[in-house]
């Protein structure tokens, strides 16, 4: 915007209208969650998700971490085998549940899963953290069969259910506050 | 007494009521919920949007509720039912009874509610949290940097000493500057030596890999670090350059625990900062909670209230419903007693009352129908003796109007009376000369009369003779009914019945007086005739001879009118059986050949035969016969018609002549005695055969016949019939 006002002084209108679509482009760096890829890697009997995500937080959020609001994240993993002929078959389903939080006191990020932790000492730092899941998923040993297909399924989103009770308020029907990514499918066949 | 019916509320009430109960409770118990989740029950709280939903639903069952009982309102307002008017504005009050309050209640609350979360969050409190939060960073920050300084310092000291110094240097370095913990590092984060105080572990805390790169690029790095295990530790590490190139670099790091209470401080500000940045973030989440709260609980209350003012006012309106019905069941003459309503205000006072007074009118009511019966049952009593009296009464008014008359006065004047009502007697002249004189006399018998009893004979002509009413009149009293009553008999069957007896007397005497001298005059004349007509002359033998003759001739009629007479006076029992008619008319006939053919006969066939007494019936019809024989005289042409014919019940005999036909002053009194045209008549020809036809139950009708001519006409009845009446004459 700046240079925008910079530009109408210099009475240039080209520079003006580039000013003018770049400030409307820039919002367009969508905040949100996306998956930007995931797969299933199969060793030996064990199978790890890989899934990159791009997490952009919007002010809102960013504003409530750093006022110390911990921000629950749950990440959701499915593997089914389709039926044809009955409801698809559930391989694994799995969910994990991230905390990031802000201690301002030492103004350090961290994220928290299960009984660990780890502190950042930048937001994207953290952010970059929890954007690239390596999970090893448990699967029964067998379960999986060459030459079958199967469908897996991820998604990463913000679970406001563990948000504290008024802020469930304030997220009701709130664009901001509803934040994660779609359902990303794929099929696998090991 | 009836007994008094069931309540009779409306069903519809009933079942709202029921709905409203459940809708009620569950609108409290939503309520109720709903305002302990607010006060953060953890329990409630969980279930939060639940019961959001759940007061939503309630709110829903009982809007539905106020919509259905609004249509029912409508329909009944459409329908112009009774007190739904009064429903109507009851419900409005209640409403408005409910929602101003509530709706201030609702105002303030919601204003209360958003002002005071507004002032929680005052900007001294934030800038006081703040300040505590900056000087607890500032003082950390200073420790840090004090710690970053030794650490600079000690390692310049390490610097300047040989590594193999190194070990044996760092315990009194760390001594000096009072550290928790040193340690020695290679560049790639390899322990070289480790030094610690008591306090701190056994185990040198390992810097991150971030904090080694940071050295790496010969920056000197320090870091405060919160962890569960440890607290707040302090740590800041510093390059340990090394004297020639051959020697490896190393990096000393120093780790320093934060004082216990400060670090409790801290973390307690920290807390109480995180929780009041919650709170100010949520201030408009907790806002919308309470208002939505409020409202549901405003909301809720309201269509309570609204449902609750129908059912109100539906019980309040429902007993002018009794009543109405009441009243219209009493138009329409029902006075059933209505359900008094159960309560104690005026309401229930005026059913009762309303009740009392239907129970009071039925009495009446019932009062009055038994006294109109009473009344139409002596009016029936009177009037069916007025009916079965043989004598006819006439009842007129004050204004001597015909009101009412018997049917035996109908039967008696042989009209139907209807017409009469309401004229009074001197205008019956115009209504036909059969009731003029009796009209005359009731008019003249009441104006001569005054107040007196009048009693008078009318006699009226009818056709086919002449009837005498005996005619008593009297004024009624004064009183309630004033007007006069008219009694009167039909007495010409007694008249002619007195004066039969007393010609059947008279002739009896006469026959009697008369019949004794005549015998001695015969006698005596015909001895005259005997002792004289010998000695005298010619001339006077033949004058005595002439005289003599005469006073026996004259003798002998007399005797044969006293004969008559007697036989008039005494007629004996009649011996009845079946006769035929024609055989009898021969008969007599054969005495009146000498007339030859100026009698004919046209006599019936297969007449039906008459019961009655041969010598009397011969009689009858000889009487007739000398009538006509009398009657022609010198007619030039004298013919005599005797005619039997059939006719329903009767068997009719007539003879016609065409003599001089009946004087018209005799036509009326033709049957009574002594009375005769003929110069030497008994004038008991007719009489004796009135009198044997009656007795046989008959009729006789005596007419003049055009030209000139009588004709009398004699119904006897035929046998069958004529025995059934001879048997009710009995």
């Amino acid at each position: 915007m700046v240079f925008s006002m910079r530009s109408c002084r210099n009475g240039s209108w080209v520079a003006t209208l580039v000013a003018v679509w770049l400030a409307l482009a820039a919002p367009a760096v969508a905040d949100g969650i996306d998956i930007k890829k995931a797969g299933l890697r199969v060793i030996e009997d064990s199978v790890v998700l890989e899934a990159d995500f791009e997490i952009v937080l919007n002010h809102t959020l960013e504003g409530a971490l750093n006022k110390g609001v911990p921000l629950y994240f749950l990440l959701e993993f499915e593997l089914m085998r389709p039926r044809w002929y009955w409801v698809n078959e559930k391989i694994a389903a799995s969910q994990q549940q991230y905390r990031l939080s802000y201690n301002a006191l030492t103004r350090q990020y961290r994220i928290g899963v299960g009984n660990l932790y780890q502190n950042f000492a930048t937001l994207a730092e953290a952010l970059d953290f929890m954007s690239r899941v390596r999970r090893r998923e448990d699967i029964e040993p067998g379960a999986l069969r060459k030459d079958t297909s199967y469908a897996a399924a991820v998604r990463l989103r913000l679970d406001t259910t563990q948000l504290p009770r008024p802020f469930q308020l304030n997220t009701l029907g709130s664009r901001d506050w509803n934040v994660g990514s779609e359902w990303h499918r794929w099929t696998l066949t090991p | 007494m009836t007994r008094p019916p069931a309540p009779a509320r409306p069903p519809g009430g009933e079942r709202t009521g029921y709905l409203l109960i459940v809708g009620g409770g569950l609108a409290a118990v939503a309520v109720f919920m709903l305002a302990t989740a607010s006060a953060q029950t953890a329990v409630f709280a969980e279930y939060y949007t639940l019961l959001l939903l759940l007061n939503g639903g309630v709110a829903l069952l009982l809007a539905a509720l106020v919509g259905y009982q609004l249509l029912t309102l409508r329909r009944k307002l459409r329908a112009g039912v009774f007190g739904s008017k009064l429903t109507l504005r009851l419900v409005l009050l209640f409403a408005l009874m409910a929602f101003v309050p509530g709706a201030v209640i609702f105002g303030v609350s919601v204003q209360f509610v958003a002002k005071s979360i507004e002032s929680w969050f005052e900007g001294r409190l934030d800038r006081a949290l703040e300040g505590a939060l900056n000087l607890g960073r500032g003082t950390l920050d200073s420790m840090l940097r004090d710690l970053t300084v030794k650490t600079e310092a000690m390692a310049r000291t390490l610097s300047a000493k040989p590594p193999a110094e190194h070990v044996s240097a760092l315990d009194a370095l760390r001594e000096q500057v009072g550290a928790q913990e040193a340690t020695l590092f290679t560049a790639r984060g390899r322990v070289v030596v480790f030094s610690s105080s008591e306090r701190a572990g056994l185990m040198p805390e390992p810097p991150s890999p971030n904090a080694l790169r940071q050295i790496r690029s010969q920056q000197s790095y320090s870091a405060v670090e919160a962890s569960p295990e440890r607290g707040l530790q302090l740590r800041a590490l510093a390059p340990v350059h090394a004297l020639t190139l051959t020697e490896e670099s190393r990096v000393l790091q120093l780790v320093q625990s934060v004082p216990e209470k400060f670090a409790r401080d801290a973390e307690i500000v920290q807390a109480g900062y995180r929780e009041y940045q919650e709170l100010v973030l949520a201030r408009r989440g907790l806002k919308r909670f309470y208002e939505i709260t409020l409202s549901l609980t405003l909301l809720l209350s309201l269509l309570a209230a609204l449902a609750l003012a129908f059912v109100l006012s539906d019980r309040l309106s429902a007993p002018l419903n009794v009543l109405v019905e009441g009243t219209r069941a009493v138009a329409q003459g029902d006075f059933s007693q209505r359900a008094a309503v159960a309560s104690s205000d005026e309401l229930g006072v005026l059913t009762q009352s309303f009740n009392s007074m239907t129970l009071q009118l039925a009495e009446t009511r019932a009062e009055a129908e038994r006294h109109q019966e009473e009344v139409a049952h002596a009016n029936a009593y009177l009037e069916s003796i007025l009916a079965n009296l043989s004598a006819g009464v006439l009842a007129f008014d004050a204004n001597e109007r015909l009101r009412s008359a018997n049917p035996s006065a109908a039967l008696i004047l042989g009209i139907d009376c209807a017409p009469l009502l309401g004229s009074p007697p001197r205008a019956w002249v115009d209504r036909g000369s059969a009731l003029a004189s009796l009209g005359a006399a009731i008019g003249s018998g009441f104006a001569a009369a005054d107040t007196q009893e009048w009693q008078r004979q009318v006699e009226r002509d009818v056709p086919g003779g002449k009837q005498v009413l005996l005619v008593r009149g009297t004024r009624l009293p004064q009183g309630a009914e004033t007007g006069a009553v008219v009694v009167f008999d039909d007495i010409t069957h007694l008249l002619q019945a007195q004066r039969d007896a007393a010609w059947a007397e008279v002739a009896r005497r006469l026959a009697h007086e008369i019949k004794n001298p005549l015998t001695p005059i015969q006698l005596s004349a015909e001895r005259l005739q005997l002792k004289l007509g010998g000695k005298l002359a010619e001339p006077d033998a033949d004058m005595l001879q002439r005289s003599t003759q005469t006073i026996v001739n004259q003798v002998a009629a007399l005797k044969r009118m006293v004969d008559a007479f007697s036989q008039y006076a005494r007629t004996p029992d009649p011996s009845m059986r079946m006769l035929d008619l024609n055989e009898l008319v021969r008969e007599v006939l054969t005495l009146y050949e000498s007339l030859g053919s100026s009698i004919r006969l046209e006599l019936a066939t297969g007449l039906p035969p008459v019961v009655g007494d041969a010598a009397q019936l011969r009689q009858v019809i000889h009487n007739l016969l000398q009538n006509a024989q009398d009657a022609l005289g010198d007619t030039a042409a004298p013919a005599i018609i005797v005619a039997t014919v059939a006719s329903g019940d009767v068997v009719r005999l007539t003879v016609t002549d065409n003599g001089g036909g009946f004087p018209e002053h005799m036509m009326k009194r033709a049957f009574e005695p002594y009375v005769t045209s003929k110069p030497k008549g008994t004038g008991l020809g007719l009489v004796i055969v009135k009198k044997i036809v009656e007795e046989h139950g008959g009729k006789v009708a005596i007419s003049n016949v055009a030209p000139h001519g009588a004709r009398v006409a004699v119904e006897l009845p035929r046998a069958s019939a004529q025995a059934a009446g001879h048997k009710s004459a009995a």
